[in-house]
């Protein structure tokens, strides 16, 4: 049985993402009447983030196809129109889900040495009851091993993104957060290093002037070339005189004028601009730019990671719309619109219709007549859950690394490495998130960076090379004297850092963010796009920019939001709550006075 | 429209204010009045303990608050567990009120002495304050300089806090504070009593190369270069004797001194006799490097002497005669063969600036670092390249030109002097010296000229620099042409000056003439062709006054 809602509004926004979010908050922060709806049951839409139980489900109901033939009977007056809304424009496909480990029943009894963050407390004491009778000759030394079991009892403690998302400290998505007074709602994580592939090995860009100072792998002139490149980057930006020849060259030809050593332009091209040898000599100056004007704000590196996922921030932007007076309907289906001439005059919900002013719409719930091309490009992502880091660091770690083409026909993909601190998953796991624009399907165009970086074979086979200590190899079967021959082979290299074992891995393709709308479409339809390929949310904030100042050209966007404690409601006579806005100190001030006087 | 949330407007804001601070106006003048009514009456009781409390956490900065506390805490009779009490307290007021102003002194001031009154002070805690503070804010002095206190009270180890230096500045090497705290650690674990270098050679090395990969990443950072020039730079302590010369009628002593403000005490024994001796000191009483002493009654014995020494405050030094002077000599000659143990890396130093000069053409530190070294390694051979690099710098950074003037004039002295010392014989005191047309603008050290006797100083550029002559007190002969002087009022007195050549200045004041020639009894020779007060004198003063020769010529 669905609600009855009110049937006017100034705007009706259909679809969680993230562009529709910050729109709906945007058009209720100035008084509008917002109607948010999404068919989902969860905030989001191809932007959320869900734990490992929900994420199976959202795999499942995918596989389901939707019934969306129910006949809607509409009383249309005269010149109207409906349109059928249809969700052919946010098809998830190639979904692959793998697990590389097996249930509890299966388990051979080995003790797991290695894995670089020390389970939790409850988790180890529920594995306590399995112990065998040589688990316990050396305890201290046992850390349990993952099972699916394992990981689906834990489903909780996962928040696995569709689409992972960094902010720039200083992108347009950290100053509206700011300005609007919305971060109140989010919590952040800084990125903590910024990786890069080089020489054969995974290391760590000095990106910051501290990182420069302490690097250890390049020379002082090396240094100084470094910071003279990234500072006359930042300092003139591309229209500067300085890139006067380059109008027309890539940014690789600029360098390669500027007598860096190798590791200096490797750092740069592949780390700081993210760029590859075909990107323009403007675009890497911009990039470069970009990346440095973000540094120094909250980290080391210019990154900052939403805690709980990018699915967070899209609800933050919703729950100012609702404390502005927004009305929010989940598991509420888009049937269709109603158009008169150019104009979009209601939107079908349920056996309701409900008038508008504006129709903010997300790609999924698009009526077809509508769009005009359904968008070309596509994104392929990967999901792993692993057992280590793919970098050894003292500490745990947020990373980000940037892996360029190796051969032709490949494309750039994005790793992000999440450990348990933000959230992503429980004690002892990382989360890798892999991200590049689709040629083939997510695990063709990920594969060579997945068999960089990852280990991803079955565990239960081989888990002997890896885990089995002397003193469990007593009976040796003639395959495992093998394996042994390696292990030793291994230690005598004692530098080498194991790759990190994939425990479970899910590939999909999603639609990226070019569909368009014909011209017919009526004027005060908006088109939200999902999630695109760059690294941050910035097109999305733009998109909702734009589309608040075509609905409202003289209105501001997002103004700052106030606190609980400025809030006085219509009617109060006494005066509210203290006013703490202009000098914060001053009404710490009095607090402490009284705290004092309490404790004397 | 219903539950429509509703935002104060700036007005309200700016009412509600206005009233509070009225209130607190009000307040503040009763506090105040009872607050010193209270100290007139010497009541040191708890309200007066509660209201200046609430003074200082609005305003932290009135110290003589602080001062009626402490008065509160030591007149009163509070019995133990009370004053422990009051000094607990007073930790959360001070850190309280450190939270809203952490730069106040009076409120550190106030910490440091509740924590020296504890009697189980918790300086561990202290030391993670510090530490959270600093964090928060790494520049903080104040922070810097409780942390220092705290650490020699809880005698935390200097190893620990050199760590603590490493990671302050790994994190941030913008930072005057943690540079300078680095460099008093260090110098208490590693210090040394060698001229060349502060701390000892592996520790300097390792320094070294740590502030050259902070002056590469950011030259333009002057906190690096700053402790760069410490580690260059030594600054000598010594006080010792240099040179002396002894005669039957006149005894110069010259000391190299730069730690100590009072006179020194120097004595001379002649075969073990001390000789009542009146020093007169230059170029003045407190930093007097040379010391002169005229003998009334000739010291007869002198000639058939078997020894002769001179102590200077606790050491002896042992005296030669010289045939060549007539005289009982001293020479120290240990700065013609300093040499550096570690050449080699401040070559290799020296090689990374001159490659960050070029990549870095406007960095005046680089070039500035590249003359330190060049004059540490060997002035000498690096002679040219240092005027050239000094040209440059008055370039780059011509705010600065007339430091790197004198810094100019401080080597060339250096290095003339070096070249005359070198020749000398042994036991010869050279008595001539030619430093002109250098430029000079100053007289760097200027005791090691107290024993020339023929100076020439013609063509420099030492007007503004007159009043260092005054150790030339052994020269007969001086000649300043061309020095763009324009008056004598800063010109010394100099008792031996017979022949003075003042030749082609500025100068037009025939009072100050006449002055100089009252003040030179010894003066026969004065030059003064090519000044305009030539017109002014008259020749009779030749007559008044016994100078032979008085050029005044146009």
């Amino acid at each position: 049985m669905e609600d009855d809602l009110p049937t006017e509004y100034d705007v009706v926004v259909v679809g969680t993402g993230m562009t529709e979010s910050i729109v709906a908050a945007a058009a209720s922060r100035i008084g509008k009447k917002v109607l948010h709806l999404d068919s989902n049951e969860y905030y989001g839409g191809l932007w959320a983030t869900f734990n490992f139980d929900g994420l199976q489900k959202w795999i499942e109901d995918l596989k389901t196809a939707k019934n969306n033939t129910r006949n809607i009977n509409v009383d249309l007056e005269e010149g109207e129109k409906f349109l059928k809304a249809s969700d052919q424009y946010s098809t998830v496909e190639n979904i692959g889900e793998t697990w590389y480990i097996s249930n509890d029943a299966d388990l051979p009894d080995v003790s797991w040495k290695d894995t670089q963050t020390e389970s939790s407390g409850d988790s180890a004491a529920a594995e306590s009851a399995e112990k065998t009778d040589q688990d316990k000759a050396d305890k201290k030394e046992n850390v349990k091993q993952w099972s699916i079991d394992r990981i689906k009892k834990e489903y909780r403690r996962f928040n696995i993104d569709l689409a992972p998302k960094l902010l720039f400290a200083r992108g347009e998505l950290v100053e509206l957060l700011i300005s609007s007074n919305i971060a109140r709602y989010a919590e952040f994580r800084a990125v903590s290093r910024v990786a890069t592939y080089m020489d054969g090995k995974l290391t760590q860009v000095p990106c910051s002037r501290a990182d420069v100072f302490a690097n250890k792998t390049v020379s002082v002139v090396e240094k100084r070339m470094l910071m003279q490149l990234l500072t006359s980057c930042m300092e003139q930006g591309a229209d500067s005189p300085e890139f006067d020849g380059f109008r027309d060259k890539t940014f690789l030809e600029y360098l390669n004028t500027k007598n860096l050593t190798p590791i200096v332009q490797h750092y740069v091209v592949q780390a700081i601009a993210m760029a590859t040898d075909k990107t323009s000599c403007r675009d890497g100056v911009n990039r470069t730019k970009h990346f440095l004007n973000s540094l120094g704000r909250y980290g080391n590196t210019p990154f900052l990671w939403p805690m709980y996922g990018s699915g967070e921030l899209p609800q933050c932007f919703c729950r100012l719309c609702a404390v502005f007076g927004g009305v929010y309907c989940l598991k509420r289906q888009l049937d269709g619109v109603v158009v008169n001439e150019d104009k979009c005059k209601a939107i079908i919900t349920g056996k309701q219709r409900l008038a508008l002013e504006h129709l903010v719409v997300g790609q999924g719930h698009l009526p077809p007549e509508i769009v005009a091309s359904e968008g070309e490009n596509q994104i392929s992502r990967g999901i792993f859950v692993t057992d280590r880091s793919i970098m050894q660091g003292e500490k745990e770690s947020l990373t980000l690394l940037y892996y360029p083409p190796e051969e032709q026909g490949q494309e750039p993909v994005t790793l992000i490495e999440l450990g348990p601190s933000t959230n992503a998953c429980p004690q002892g796991l990382f989360m890798v998130h892999m991200t590049c624009k689709r040629t083939k399907n997510a695990k063709e165009d990920l594969a060579y960076v997945v068999n960089k970086f990852l280990r991803a074979e079955p565990l239960y086979s081989t888990n002997a090379v890896r885990n089995l200590s002397d003193s469990h190899t007593q009976t040796v079967s003639p395959d495992k004297r093998h394996l042994q021959i390696d292990q030793q082979e291994k230690e005598e290299s004692p530098l080498e850092y194991p790759l990190p074992q994939v425990l479970w891995s899910l590939y999909l393709n999603l639609p990226a963010s070019d569909i368009k709308l014909s011209n017919s479409a009526p004027s005060n339809i908006h088109l939200c796009s999902g999630p695109d390929l760059e690294l941050d949310f910035d097109f999305a904030v733009n998109q909702a920019k734009s589309i608040f100042e075509s609905m409202y050209p003289d209105e501001d966007f997002l103004p700052r939001a106030p606190d609980p404690e400025e809030i006085v409601l219509e009617g109060d006579e006494t005066p509210g709550p203290k006013f703490e806005g202009g000098e914060p100190a001053e009404g710490e001030e009095k607090q402490d006075v009284e705290k004092a006087e309490k404790e004397e | 429209m219903h539950g429509r949330v509703k935002v104060r407007t700036t007005a309200e804001q700016e009412e509600i204010k206005k009233r509070e601070r009225a209130a607190k106006v009000v307040q503040y003048k009763a506090d105040i009045a009872t607050v010193f009514q209270k100290r007139k009456d010497k009541i040191w009781d708890d309200e007066l303990l509660l209201i200046t409390k609430r003074m200082l956490l609005s305003n932290s900065d009135i110290y003589t608050l602080w001062n009626i506390r402490r008065e509160v805490f030591q007149n009163n009779k509070w019995t133990d567990e009370e004053y422990k009490q009051l000094l607990e307290n007073e930790m959360s007021l001070t850190e309280n009120c450190l939270k809203d102003n952490p730069k106040s002194y009076s409120v550190w001031h106030q910490r440091c002495w509740v924590m020296e009154q504890m009697s189980e002070p918790d300086w561990k805690r202290e030391l993670s304050l510090c530490a959270k503070c600093l964090n928060i804010d790494e520049r903080n002095f104040h922070c810097w300089d409780y942390r220092e206190f705290i650490v020699q009270k809880a005698g935390i180890s200097n190893e620990e806090e050199f760590e603590f230096s490493t990671t302050k500045i790994l994190n941030n090497f913008s930072n005057y504070s943690s540079w300078h705290y680095r460099s008093r650690i260090l110098y208490k674990m590693f210090g040394t009593t060698l001229e060349e270098i502060p701390i000892i050679d592996e520790k300097y090395r390792e320094e070294l190369d740590l502030v050259m990969n902070a002056t590469f990443t950011d030259p333009n950072d002057t906190s690096a270069w700053f402790y760069q020039r410490w580690l260059l730079d030594k600054c000598m302590t010594t006080c010792r004797l240099w040179r002396a010369i002894i005669k039957k009628d006149i005894a110069y002593v010259i000391i190299d001194n730069n730690i100590l403000i009072e006179p020194v005490s120097l004595s001379l024994y002649i075969n073990s006799e001390v000789v009542d001796v009146q020093w007169q000191l230059y170029p003045d009483e407190k930093f007097a490097k040379l010391q002169i002493a005229r003998f009334v009654k000739p010291l007869e014995n002198l000639d058939h002497a078997k020894e002769v020494f001179i102590k200077l405050q606790e050491t002896t030094y042992k005296l030669s005669y010289s045939e060549i002077e007539s005289a009982w000599i001293y020479k120290d000659n240990s700065s013609l063969h300093r040499q550096n143990s570690n050449d080699e890396q401040l070559n290799e130093q020296l090689k990374s600036y001159n490659q960050l000069s070029k990549m870095e053409p406007n960095n005046k530190w680089a070039l500035l670092t590249g003359i330190l070294l060049m004059k540490k390694i060997d002035l000498k051979k690096f002679y040219t390249d240092i005027l050239n690099n000094l040209m440059l710098l008055s370039k780059i950074d011509s705010l600065r030109k007339n430091y790197y003037k004198d810094l100019r004039s401080k080597l060339l002295v250096e290095y003339n002097l070096l070249e005359i010392w070198k020749k000398e014989n042994d036991m010869e005191i050279q008595i001539r010296i030619d430093l002109s047309g250098l430029d000079l603008t100053k007289l760097h050290n200027n005791h090691y000229f107290g024993l020339f006797e023929i100076v020439n100083l013609d063509a420099n550029q030492l007007e503004n620099s007159l009043h260092q002559l005054s150790t030339l007190q052994r020269c007969t002969r001086l000649s300043l042409s061309s020095n763009g002087i324009t008056s004598l009022k800063n010109f010394p007195t100099l008792h031996n000056l017979e022949f003075f050549s003042l030749r082609n200045n500025k100068l037009t004041n025939s009072e100050e003439i006449l002055n100089l020639i009252k003040r030179h009894k010894n003066l026969k020779n004065l030059d003064l062709t090519d000044n305009p007060v030539c017109e002014k004198l008259e020749p009779q003063i030749l007559n008044v006054h016994l100078i032979t020769n008085l050029s005044l010529e146009s």
